[in-house]
């Protein structure tokens, strides 16, 4: 996997883009997305399970499928009161965690993206799953899209004085 | 469908579990059938001597000859043997705790005969990488909590 931060970096950073053109993507929402941009790597918890000898991570590997994320932000949807809303944006991030995962290099078949209707496994073969440079690639982007979004705040205060 | 009463929400929850815990049973009996190469399932079962490996696991040891490599499979603990002087492993720095993933042809005693690819991830970047998500996840809960509450009469979280 990408890094948290790479998953939540660039969770955060096209939402603040698109909140440039979309208002949708306020604060609240675009934590939303960055919570779903880690829903996936909740098979992570097999990490917890193997340093007290339980090797549970095909067990629950579909967590890791975009199906079985989607499942899983239905089943936390359900603890929202805008159950829509959450949904959406839970989703958003789910995808964004599967576009990255897809740039890393893989020795089997990929991720089945469209389990269980097809096995076909999906990878780019790009990037080591441990890199950091990564890490700070996201990082400095979205580093810029903050000092744009900052720069962007004052030119429209300025234009309404 | 309105999902406002709690006893629905409840419904609708453990019917997304029944299917959830149905696809995890489904995959993990089915993808070992599905994988480029067969994997500890086949080596415990059917032992495809002389056939392209994926087997993966923790470096134990390094002697003069191979690396020994160990991964629990499902409870069963599995070692493996790794030629250390295969052209391909010589290309890469291996210490013991390291993880490897190794694609190779399986020779007889758990032995790989010869190594076609191999990854890499080494302790060090592992224990690093958990740190750094460990520190993200922080962040992100902070980021939550700044946006939404938890109301426990509506068992609910809502916009602050």
């Amino acid at each position: 996997m990408p890094d948290w931060v790479v998953h939540i970096a660039v969770a955060w950073t096209l939402c603040r883009i698109l909140r440039f053109r979309y208002p949708q993507f306020n604060p609240a929402n675009t934590a939303l997305v960055m919570a779903g941009s880690v829903f996936p790597d909740a098979v992570k918890i097999s990490i917890l399970f193997e340093l007290f000898g339980f090797d549970w991570w095909d067990y629950i590997h579909v967590v890791h499928l975009p199906l079985g994320a989607f499942l899983m932000a239905g089943i936390a949807t359900l603890l929202f009161e805008e159950k829509k809303t959450a949904m959406a944006f839970l989703s958003a991030g789910i995808l964004t965690h599967f576009a990255l995962d897809l740039l890393l290099i893989q020795l089997d078949n990929g991720i089945y993206l469209f389990y269980p209707f097809s096995w076909k496994g999906f990878s780019l073969n790009l990037v080591p799953n441990d890199d950091y440079h990564i890490t700070i690639v996201a990082l400095l982007v979205a580093l810029s899209v903050y000092l744009l979004s900052l720069w962007d705040k004052k030119r429209v205060k300025r234009l309404k004085r | 469908m309105n999902l406002k009463t709690p006893t629905k929400r409840i419904v609708v929850g453990i019917m997304l579990i029944i299917i959830l815990a149905g696809l995890c049973t489904h995959y993990a009996s089915e993808f070992e059938k599905h994988r480029k190469h067969p994997s500890y399932g086949a080596i415990l079962s059917d032992y495809p001597l002389g056939e392209v490996v994926n087997v993966g696991g923790t470096v134990t040891q390094i002697n003069s000859t191979h690396i020994l490599v160990e991964e629990n499979y499902h409870g069963h603990i599995v070692t493996m043997k790794v030629p250390k002087n295969d052209p391909i492993i010589k290309n890469h720095t291996l210490s013991p705790e390291d993880r490897i993933t190794v694609v190779g042809v399986l020779g007889p005693d758990n032995q790989m005969v010869s190594v076609q690819e191999i990854n890499v991830n080494s302790y060090a970047n592992y224990i690093w990488l958990l740190f750094r998500s460990f520190l993200a996840l922080i962040v992100l809960v902070y980021i939550f909590n700044s946006y939404w509450s938890f109301d426990l009469e509506s068992f609910q979280f809502r916009r602050r």
